[in-house]
């Protein structure tokens, strides 16, 4: 289970230098220390800049990539089914970083190399908000105790609190009838203070035109 | 010896007949001064209500007048003909006839509303009962002498004369009303001062009793103890707020002033209402064992 999450942990933060170099932000680099460029980039017929291979950073993260989902397969080689499934995963995020490595170089046919950085930073910050949701609805399925809950969100009628009255035996007061006379009183005089109005509205001064002029 | 006999019958049945007649009369004259005084009431309210509507009937009929004297003055104003002229002074006097029933009928329906108001002091009430019939007599007199007016110079001059007097209407008004709203929330006190008499009373009957069933336990003797001052604790709160609006009531001469009285009467009446509760709470626990 802890090798599993280290293996997410290293994929997470994989990504999140991916998703930094392609917003243009450095690994620790300080202004200061930001050396403006000299080598002049390579551009291809179309007046595209091409990376070589030895620089390219997403390269380097796909491969990094791919030794980890060797590990994964390995560990699955035993489990056919477990195997199956790393090996399409392995396909698909292979194919899809594929896709994202030639939309950012502008290597694919359509797409120019700003266009393309922009649409793969709105993926990686969908995929982040996916992760997340998944994570936050993962932990709160597991309880402070470990236990398995139902989450945050969680489904389903909340329970009414119930007020118990709880009744006592009646003294021997409570045929007295003074004592209930002077209940019926109490009822009748708050019952008067509820329904009696203190303000009259129907006699207010009457609004009248008293600037006569010709 | 039959005829003797005969006639004891007779005159015993005479004495029958003669007590039951003077029963029955007796009866009848009870609920003849019961009927009178159900009658009474009844017609004092009647008055209340039969001056309110004559008071809303004469301002309906003010706010037609006022309509038809708006237009007569606007064509006068337009035209200056000497028939609009006329038009205009026929209707200016129309509406200036209207205007001081309308404030007359406000002012009988104000004293009814003052007669009818209880717990207010007599001395007050005949004050104020004379300045309305002040205002009332006032009006009167100016009503009776508009169609002497022959120009609309003499109408607008009269109409003035009238605007410079309702300025004495609009204090006694809310003087009275707030009067009358003090009164109702006095009403309220006395009952409730009453109850709490009552119920102390009854509490130390209890407390009193000798009979091993019918005492109270000392844990229960305390908790209506509590209750018991709370309701005088609110009672007591109430009374203050009821004399702050009482001093207020004194400088109740516009809608302000009389808002501000309402607004401290019914604090003064949610004290009374949680007074109530707690002394019903008392009874409550007192019909409950334990």
């Amino acid at each position: 289970m802890g090798k599993f999450v280290g293996i997410f942990n290293q994929m997470m933060r994989s990504v999140l230098q991916w998703g930094n170099k392609l917003i243009g932000r450095g690994s620790g680099e300080t202004k200061a220390q930001k050396q403006p460029q000299t080598k002049q980039a390579n551009v291809d017929s179309r007046g595209r800049e091409v990376i070589s291979k030895g620089e390219d950073p997403v390269a380097k993260d796909v491969q990094k990539l791919e030794s980890v989902l060797q590990e994964g397969v390995g560990k699955a080689k035993e489990n056919k089914v477990a195997k199956g499934v790393v090996g399409r995963t392995r396909q698909i995020i292979l194919s899809v970083f594929g896709k994202l490595k030639d939309m950012v170089t502008g290597t694919s046919s359509g797409g120019s190399g700003t266009l393309g950085k922009v649409v793969a930073l709105l993926i990686v910050i969908a995929l982040l908000v996916i992760l997340v949701n998944f994570a936050r609805s993962f932990y709160g399925r597991v309880g402070g105790n470990g236990e398995v809950g139902n989450g945050i969100f969680s489904d389903g009628p909340s329970p009414t609190p119930i007020q118990v009255v709880q009744t006592r035996e009646p003294s021997v007061y409570a045929d007295d009838e003074e004592i209930l006379q002077l209940e019926r009183n109490i009822g009748l005089l708050e019952n008067n203070m509820n329904e009696s109005s203190i303000r009259e509205t129907r006699l207010n001064p009457p609004n009248l035109d008293f600037n006569i002029s010709f | 010896m039959k005829i003797l006999k005969r006639t004891k019958y007779l005159f015993l049945l005479f004495l029958l007949i003669l007590s039951f007649s003077l029963f029955a009369n007796n009866a009848r004259s009870q609920e003849e001064s019961q009927e009178e005084n159900q009658e009474e009431v009844q017609e004092e309210k009647e008055d209340l209500d039969q001056t309110l509507r004559r008071y809303q009937e004469s301002y309906n009929r003010y706010q037609d007048a006022h309509e038809d004297y708006f237009l007569a003055r606007s064509q006068y104003l337009r035209f200056e003909t000497l028939q609009s002229q006329e038009e205009a002074r026929e209707a200016t006097l129309q509406m200036l006839q209207r205007r001081d029933e309308v404030v007359i009928n406000y002012l009988r329906a104000l004293k009814a509303k003052l007669e009818d108001a209880t717990n207010v002091n007599e001395e007050n009430r005949n004050i104020l009962s004379l300045r309305i019939d002040d205002e009332i007599e006032w009006y009167s007199e100016h009503l009776d002498r508009l169609p002497s007016a022959a120009t609309l110079e003499d109408l607008v001059s009269d109409s003035n004369e009238a605007r410079n007097r309702h300025r004495n209407i609009e204090p006694l008004a809310y003087e009275v009303l707030a009067f009358h709203s003090v009164g109702e929330v006095e009403a309220q006190h006395q009952k409730l001062l009453g109850l709490f008499s009552e119920v102390e009373e009854k509490l130390n009957e209890i407390r009193n009793e000798d009979r091993e069933e019918y005492k109270l336990s000392e844990q229960k003797t305390q908790r209506i103890d509590r209750w018991l001052l709370e309701s005088e604790n609110r009672l007591i709160r109430g009374e203050g707020k009821q004399l702050e609006a009482m001093d207020m009531v004194n400088n109740s001469t516009n809608l302000g002033g009389y808002n501000n009285v309402v607004s401290t009467l019914r604090e003064a009446i949610q004290y009374y209402k949680e007074s109530a509760s707690f002394l019903r709470e008392t009874i409550s626990e007192t019909k409950k064992r334990g």
